[in-house]
C-alpha cells in the first residue's frame, strides 16, 4: 500500500510539471501585453510595470522565476487588482467556491449512489424506468438553463429563497448547491446503477444467495463494494467537473467564489490571475486524484496485482 | 441404495424450467422427476445443455430472472419452488448448499476468506463473530488446508484454483447441511487436483452423512463416486438407475452412448473411445416425440411419440420406445 | 446461464446472423431511441430549413418590435428577443452553430482518439504503458480553463472553439479504441494478415479500424452532446460565439437576463438546447446496448 501511494505521488510530479509548462506558455502565446487596456499608458510606465512584473526578461528565465515562485506557493500579483496578490484573491473567492462546491458534490455522490442503487434493485420496474428518465433529463438540462429556472420558481415566484448573492447561511447556498449537483447525481446514478446490475449477476453475489443472506447484507456485505468502485473512479472527473460548474454557478448567482474572479480575469487579461486559479484548480485536482487513487487501492484488494502490471 | 422405508430427502416431480427470452419461449427441463435419501450420492449426467445446472439452479432458487421453475420439490417438509424468499433464505446455506463450477468467480475477490466464511454462521447460527471464525477455521483444516488461519486473512485471488475449491466446499459444510449440491465441481481444476476433490466430498459424506447432488457432464468420475444416476438429455430424464446397473446394464441408448464414450482401463470394447456423433438439439426447438431419436441408432417409427418414463429390468427407470437395447 | 450462452453463440454463428443486423433489430425495439431519433432528425431539418420559412432575418434588429412575445400574426412564432431580433430564426440559427461546432470538434476527436489509440494497442508493450501514461497525465488537467484561456488569447474565433475543444476530448475515445484494438490484435484475421507479412500501418487501417466502426459510433454519439455542453457552457459565460453571431448557449445567457420579463426568450433556446442533448443520449444510450449484447440473455 505504501509502495503504491509513493508509485501515485511520483506519477503525481510529471502531471503538476506539464500543467504549470502549459498553462504559462499558452498565456505568453497571447498577442499584446497585459496593458493593452489601459491606453493611456506613457512608455515609461508600460516599461516600468514590465519590469516590476519581470516581463522585460527572456522567456526562459520567466519560466523558471515562475516556477519557483510556484514552488513556494506564491502567485505573484495581479495585473488588474494592484493592491491584490493572487494568493490573496484565491484566499478569498476559495472558501466559498469550496463550501459550495464540496457540498455540491458530497449531495451528488450521496443522491447519485442511492438512486443509482434503487433502480438497479428494481431493474426494469416503474421505478427504475422513471427514475432513469429523471436522470436523463439531468444530463440534458444544463446547469444554467436549470438555475434560472429555480431561480424564476423559488426566488422570484414563491419568495422562498434568494435569487443570488452571498451570505454564510443556508438559504443563499441552497440553488448553487442543488443545480450544481444535479448533472452530477444523474451521472453518478447512472453509474452506479450500470455497475451494481452487472455486479448483481456475477458469481460471487450468486453464492451470497446461495448462503441464505438476505438482501440488504448482500448489498451491504458483498455488493458494494464493487459496485461502488466505478463510482470511486469518478470522482477526479466529478472534482473537475464540479470546479468547472462552480464557474458558471456562481456567475448566475453572484456569488464571489474563485470562478467569479477567474471568469472576471479571462475577460480582463488578468494573466497573473487566470495562471494562478488555473495552476491553483489543476493542483487541487491532482492531489484529490491522488486520494482517489489510495481509497481505491484501499477497497480493492486486487489492485496491488494490476499495478505491477501496467496496463 | 438406502431401504425405501425411509422417508425421502428430496422428492423432486415434475420439475420444469423455462426462461423467457428474445428468441421466444426456452424449455431448459422438461418434466423431471427424482427423489434423493439421507447421505446419498445421486449423480446427475448429461451434456452441456441438457438442463443439469438448471436443475440444481432451479433448487437452490438462484434461477436467472428470466426463468421460471413450476412443479414440486418437497426438501425437509418444504416446497423449495413456492416455500418463499424467508424460508428458502433459512435453508440455503444451513440445511442445503451449493459449490458451483469456478471456484474462482463463486468467491468474492473483495473479502478475505475469513469474513466470507465466517458470515455463514453469523447468519444461520447467530454465532459472535469470534467463535465464527474459530469454527470456520477448524472447517478449512477439515478439508486438509495447510495453514488455515493464515488462509483466513488471505483474498481469493492469492489462492490456487484447487485451494479455493476446497474453501467453496468447507463453505458450505459449515452448517452441516443435509444435501450438498456440487455444480462440476472440478471441471474448472487441473486434473491432478480432480481426484483430491472428488475423494475430499466423499470422506466429507462420510464424517457429517450429507447427501450429495453431484452434477457432471463425466461419467467416469461418476462409477467411484455415486450411488444413483440421473441421466438428462435435452431437458428430460433418459436413464434413472443404480450406478452399478447403469454401468453393467444400460438400458437407454444414450446411457449406453455416455458409458462407452468413457475411456476404459481394461478395454473390453475393442473400439475404446466413441464419442456420439450429432448435437443436442436446440432447446428453443425441442422437436416432439424422443429428443435423442435423430442421434440414435436405433431410432424407429414409435420415436415420433414422445417416451413415457417406466420402469426399467435393473429396477430403474427409463425412457425408450425399445422393449429391448440391441447389442 | 454459462451453458445457455454457450449455445447460443454456437447458434448464432450457425445462422450466419450479422451483428450489424442483429444491433439493428435490437435498437428498433429500444423505443426509446427510435423516438429520439426520429426527432433528432425533424431537429436537423428544422434548423437547416426552418430560417427559410420565416419572413424575418436573425441579425437586424428591430427597435420598435422589442422583447414582444409569440404572436402567430406577425409571423414571430417565438416572439423577439430584446433589441427585436426574431427568436425562431435566431434559435434555430443558434441550433445549427451548435450542432455544427460539436459535430466538427468531435470530427477532431474522433481523428485524434482513433489514431492514438489503434498505434497503442496495436503496438503494445512499451509505447503503448508510455502512451496511456501521457493520457493519463493529460485526464488530470483542468482542460475547460485551457480552453478558456486559449479563447481569452486567441479572440474568441468560433473555429478554435471547435477545434479546441476536439484536441482536449479525445482521451476517453482513444482509451476505449486502445482496449478494443487489443483484443482484436489477437483474432485470427489480424494474426493471418501478420503471420504473411502485411504492414503493420494496412493492417490497423484496414483490418483494426473497421472493426471498431461499432464502439466509435457509439461514443461519438455520446460525445456531441458533451460538447454542445461544453460550448454552450463557454457561450453562455460570454467567452465563445460573439454577436451578431450566435448558439444556444449564449442565447440562454440572453434569456437569462430577460426572464422575469420575456420568459420565451429562455424557454426556446433553452427548450431546443435540452432536446437536442436529451436525443443524442438516448440514442447513444441505445446504440450501446444494441451493439453489446452481453445484456441480452
Amino acid at each position: 500500500m505504501l509502495r503504491y501511494a509513493l508509485e501515485r505521488l511520483l506519477t503525481a510530479i510529471p502531471t503538476l510539471l506539464l500543467l504549470i509548462t502549459l498553462a504559462f506558455f499558452l498565456i505568453r502565446l497571447a498577442p499584446g501585453g497585459p496593458f493593452d487596456a489601459e491606453r493611456a499608458l506613457s512608455p515609461e510606465i508600460e516599461q516600468n510595470l514590465n519590469q516590476l512584473y519581470h516581463l522585460d526578461e527572456p522567456l526562459p528565465l520567466q519560466y523558471f522565476r515562475y516556477l519557483g515562485q510556484i514552488l513556494r506557493l506564491d502567485f505573484g500579483p495581479s495585473f488588474q487588482y494592484r493592491d491584490w496578490t493572487v494568493n490573496q484573491l484565491i484566499a478569498q473567492g476559495f472558501p466559498v467556491s469550496l463550501t459550495i462546491g464540496g457540498l455540491a458534490l458530497l449531495l451528488g455522490l450521496l443522491a447519485g449512489v442511492l438512486i443509482g442503487m434503487l433502480a438497479a434493485l428494481r431493474q426494469n420496474h416503474w421505478l427504475d424506468y422513471l427514475l432513469m428518465s429523471l436522470a436523463m433529463a439531468g444530463l440534458s438540462i444544463p446547469a444554467f438553463v436549470l438555475a434560472p429556472i429555480l431561480v424564476l420558481l423559488f426566488a422570484v415566484h414563491f419568495g422562498w429563497l434568494p435569487a443570488g448573492g452571498w451570505e454564510w447561511r443556508l438559504q443563499y447556498m441552497l440553488l448553487p448547491i442543488l443545480t450544481l449537483a444535479m448533472p452530477l447525481v444523474a451521472y453518478v446514478a447512472r453509474l452506479t446503477r450500470a455497475s451494481m446490475i452487472e455486479v448483481m449477476r456475477t458469481g460471487f453475489i450468486r453464492t451470497a444467495r446461495a448462503k441464505g443472506l438476505p438482501l440488504h447484507q448482500i448489498v451491504l456485505r458483498h455488493a458494494w463494494k464493487p459496485a461502488l468502485l466505478p463510482v470511486v473512479s469518478y470522482l477526479g472527473p466529478a472534482a473537475a467537473a464540479v470546479i468547472t460548474g462552480s464557474v458558471v454557478i456562481e456567475k448566475i448567482f453572484t456569488i464571489p467564489g474563485l470562478g467569479t474572479y477567474f471568469v472576471q480575469g479571462a475577460l480582463n487579461r488578468d494573466y497573473t490571475l487566470v495562471l494562478g486559479v488555473v495552476i491553483f484548480y489543476g493542483m487541487l485536482i491532482i492531489l484529490f486524484n491522488l486520494l482517489v487513487d489510495l481509497l481505491y487501492a484501499w477497497m480493492d484488494p486486487q489492485i496491488h496485482l494490476d499495478s505491477r502490471e501496467g496496463y | 441404495m438406502t431401504a425405501a422405508m425411509t422417508p425421502s430427502l428430496l422428492q423432486v416431480s415434475d420439475l420444469k424450467v423455462r426462461f423467457c427470452t428474445a428468441d421466444g419461449e426456452l424449455q431448459a427441463l422438461r418434466s423431471v422427476s427424482f427423489d434423493m435419501q439421507p447421505g446419498e450420492v445421486l449423480a446427475v449426467v448429461g451434456e452441456s445443455g441438457s438442463g443439469k445446472t438448471q436443475l440444481a439452479l432451479a433448487l437452490m432458487g438462484l434461477l436467472a430472472e428470466n426463468g421460471s421453475a413450476s412443479g414440486t420439490a418437497m426438501f425437509q417438509g418444504h416446497d423449495l419452488l413456492s416455500c418463499g424468499q424467508a424460508r428458502l433464505n433459512r435453508l440455503r446455506g444451513s440445511e442445503m448448499a451449493m459449490i458451483f463450477q469456478d471456484p474462482e468467480s463463486t468467491l468474492n475477490p473483495y473479502l478475505n476468506i475469513g469474513r466470507q466464511m465466517s458470515e455463514v454462521l453469523e447468519q444461520h447460527r447467530r454465532m459472535p463473530h469470534a467463535q465464527a471464525l474459530q469454527v470456520a477455521e477448524e472447517m478449512l483444516h477439515q478439508v486438509r488446508i495447510g495453514n488455515p488461519r493464515e488462509c483466513m486473512q488471505q483474498y481469493p485471488h492469492e489462492l490456487s484454483g484447487g485451494m479455493q475449491q476446497r474453501i467453496v466446499i468447507a463453505m458450505g459444510l459449515l452448517c452441516q447441511p443435509a444435501l450438498l449440491i456440487a455444480d462440476e465441481p472440478t471441471t474448472a481444476l487441473d486434473v491432478t487436483v480432480q481426484a483430491d476433490i472428488n475423494r475430499l466430498m466423499l470422506d466429507l459424506r462420510e464424517r457429517y452423512q450429507t447427501a450429495i447432488m453431484l452434477i457432471t457432464h463425466d461419467l467416469g468420475v461418476v462409477a467411484g463416486l455415486a450411488d444413483r444416476v440421473l441421466v438428462l438429455y435435452a431437458g428430460q430424464t433418459m436413464e434413472y438407475a443404480a450406478v452399478r446397473d447403469l454401468y453393467r446394464q444400460p438400458e437407454h441408448p444414450y446411457s449406453r452412448a455416455l458409458v462407452r464414450a468413457v475411456p476404459q482401463l481394461d478395454s473390453q470394447h475393442g473400439a475404446g473411445l466413441q464419442p456420439i456423433p450429432g448435437n443436442p438439439p436446440n432447446p428453443l426447438q425441442i422437436p416432439s416425440g424422443c429428443p435423442f431419436r435423430d442421434r440414435c441408432e436405433f431410432a424407429f417409427t414409435d420415436c415420433t411419440a414422445t417416451p413415457l418414463l417406466r420402469p426399467a429390468r435393473h429396477g430403474g427407470q427409463i425412457a425408450c420406445h425399445l422393449e429391448t437395447l440391441p447389442e | 446461464m454459462g451453458r445457455l450462452g454457450d449455445w447460443r453463440q454456437r447458434r448464432q454463428h450457425n445462422r450466419r446472423r450479422s451483428l450489424w443486423r442483429d444491433a439493428l433489430g435490437r435498437l428498433l425495439r429500444n423505443r426509446a431511441a427510435l423516438l429520439a431519433s426520429v426527432l433528432l432528425l425533424l431537429i436537423l431539418l428544422l434548423v437547416t430549413a426552418g430560417p427559410l420559412l420565416s419572413p424575418w432575418d436573425a441579425e437586424i434588429p428591430d427597435w420598435d418590435k422589442a422583447s414582444m412575445p409569440p404572436d402567430l400574426s406577425s409571423r414571430h412564432w417565438f416572439g423577439t428577443d430584446a433589441i427585436g431580433r426574431d427568436l425562431f430564426v435566431r434559435v434555430l440559427e443558434g441550433g445549427r452553430v451548435s450542432l455544427l461546432v460539436a459535430l466538427l470538434a468531435t470530427l477532431v476527436s474522433l481523428v485524434i482518439g482513433v489514431s492514438y489509440g489503434a498505434v497503442a494497442g496495436y503496438f503494445g508493450g512499451r509505447l503503448d504503458a508510455m502512451m496511456m501514461r501521457l493520457v493519463d497525465i493529460l485526464y488530470a488537467m483542468p482542460f475547460l480553463f485551457f480552453v478558456i484561456l486559449l479563447m481569452v488569447i486567441f479572440q474568441r474565433n468560433i473555429l478554435l472553439i471547435f477545434i479546441a475543444i476536439g484536441a482536449i476530448n479525445w482521451l476517453d475515445m482513444a482509451r476505449i479504441v486502445r482496449g478494443q484494438t487489443m483484443s482484436l490484435r489477437h483474432r485470427g484475421f489480424v494474426q493471418a494478415a501478420e503471420a504473411i507479412g502485411v504492414q503493420p500501418g494496412f493492417i490497423i487501417s484496414r483490418h483494426i479500424v473497421p472493426n471498431l466502426l461499432g464502439v466509435v459510433v457509439v461514443y461519438a454519439t455520446l460525445t456531441i452532446p458533451q460538447i454542445m455542453l461544453m460550448e454552450s457552457f463557454l457561450s453562455f459565460l460570454g467567452l465563445g460565439v460573439q454577436e451578431p453571431a450566435t448558439s444556444l448557449g449564449a442565447l440562454v445567457s440572453d434569456g437569462a437576463q430577460e426572464m422575469q420579463t420575456a420568459p420565451w426568450t429562455l424557454l426556446f433556446p433553452a427548450s431546443l438546447l435540452a432536446l437536442t442533448l436529451f436525443c443524442f443520449n438516448f440514442i447513444g444510450d441505445g446504440l450501446r446496448d444494441a451493439l453489446d449484447p452481453r445484456e441480452h440473455l
